[in-house]
């Protein structure tokens, strides 16, 4: 099995096998456009993910490597969240810390299937929350000044039951 | 990590994995998921309006185009809920969608959105299993229902809001313009006494220029006058210089006739004193 090296952002460097590594689209379009030696004993620079990140992430393409390739987005489809598969739930029992990370980690690697299942958990996480709660859940301030507040309110009145 | 601290396409694929309605209620967490979630919304609408014109493609292009046999063919359900769900979206772009493209506020009503989603996905599911769809207006009660009542507060309880902060923004900006043409027509005006002096300036040499060129153009005229004067004279000069060489000419024939007549008659004087002398002479 031929494989590559890939370093982390702080140095570590990863021997990944190369048909796992190429779930990455950003590792595979190095290899096939740039005409990378897979033979080449130059580690692949990933600036952008930490070792901690990148070892998570080799984890992840490494138990999903027989996988279909993921099917093409569809906007008309109403997006499922509820199809999470139980190892990548488990996988996925981090700290939102981690769990943010990851998601920067498959969007800069452009691995269609981990940051799926990974924007999936965060929808799940906002799912079914009032605005306060999700405000306290992501730690985020409102910063609406009480006029736009009120006008926001007053849009989404239509549907509230009474 | 923080949410804020995620990237905004990132945080907008999350939003995609919420139901429209879910996703207008998001807008009331903050000031960016109230952007992000608007632009959901609005790009929902589109979405809906392009997901049914294909589906009446589709059929259109599957349905007899004879009217008669159109009415027995097993997607005519489908063509007339079609056709009221066209209704909808014509209502809602009259009402809401009119303020949204105007900027004025977002397709306030996700759940709306969701329905004709609803709507779209059982007749979808009708015709790729080939098996009939509900009654109409089973299908439709929900979508006319919710439909309605966004229509119905927006006009009640939205469009005052818009008008009044439209109003008040306008007002704003009468100021701001009321300012800035203000400061505008200054600049404008200084530029104009600027340049009118200038256009003084140009003018008065250009007059002075042309006062001398018109001064000496009558002098030139009036040596003009005077040279035909002065040659009218010589004419009339040589005119009288002429008369009077022929005056001379005729006083000096005289003189001379004169002198031949003296001479004659001083010969045939001397002819009879010395006639025959200077005969001699000459037959000398």
């Amino acid at each position: 099995m031929p494989s590559i090296k890939l370093s982390s952002s702080d140095g570590e460097v990863f021997s990944v096998e190369v048909e796992i590594a190429k779930q990455s689209n950003t590792i595979k379009t190095m290899l096939e456009d740039l005409g990378m030696d897979e033979e080449d004993d130059e580690a692949v620079p990933l600036p952008n993910v930490n070792a901690a990140i990148l070892k998570r992430v080799i984890q992840w393409c490494t138990y999903h490597k027989d996988d279909p390739p993921p099917p093409e987005d569809d906007e008309n489809k109403e997006k499922r969240t509820d199809d999470i598969s139980s190892w990548d739930a488990d996988f996925l029992k981090v700290d939102q810390g981690t769990l943010f990370e990851l998601i920067l980690a498959a969007n800069y690697l452009d691995i269609k299937g981990l940051l799926d299942v990974t924007c999936k958990t965060v929808a799940n996480m906002i799912k079914g929350k009032s605005p306060e709660e999700i405000r306290k859940t992501f730690n985020i301030k409102n910063d609406f000044t009480q006029a736009e507040e009120d006008q926001v309110r007053r849009e989404n009145e239509w549907c509230e039951e009474k | 990590m923080k949410f804020d601290e995620l990237p905004l396409d990132v945080k907008r694929l999350i939003l995609r994995y919420m139901t429209y309605d879910e996703t207008a209620r998001l807008r009331q967490v903050s000031k960016e998921f109230n952007v992000i979630g608007q632009q959901h919304l609005n790009a929902g609408f589109k979405q809906v309006t392009k997901r049914h014109s294909a589906l009446v493609h589709r059929i259109k292009s599957i349905l007899p185009r004879r009217e008669s046999e159109r009415r027995n063919h097993a997607l005519s359900r489908h063509n007339e809920i079609l056709t009221a769900v066209e209704t909808r979206i014509s209502l809602l772009n009259m009402t809401i969608m009119k303020h949204v493209t105007a900027n004025q506020c977002c397709f306030i009503a996700g759940k709306v959105l969701d329905e004709f989603n609803t709507v779209f996905d059982q007749i979808e599911c009708s015709i790729n299993s080939s098996r009939p769809i509900a009654r109409s207006h089973e299908i439709l009660t929900e979508l006319r229902d919710i439909s309605s009542m966004a229509m119905e507060h927006f006009d009640e309880h939205i469009v005052p809001l818009l008008k009044k902060k439209l109003l008040t923004e306008s007002s704003k900006l009468k100021r701001n313009i009321d300012i800035s043409s203000l400061t505008e027509v200054k600049s404008f005006s200084e530029n104009y006494f600027d340049h009118h002096e200038h256009l003084v300036r140009w003018s008065t040499t250009v007059a002075a220029l042309r006062a001398k060129v018109n001064s000496f153009t009558s002098i030139c005229q009036q040596n003009k006058v005077q040279v035909k004067l002065q040659r009218e004279q010589i004419r009339r000069l040589e005119s009288t210089v002429r008369q009077q060489q022929d005056q001379i000419n005729t006083l000096l024939e005289k003189l001379n006739s004169k002198q031949l007549e003296s001479s004659l008659g001083k010969r045939s004087c001397t002819e009879s004193d010395k006639g025959p002398q200077k005969k001699r002479w000459k037959i000398a």
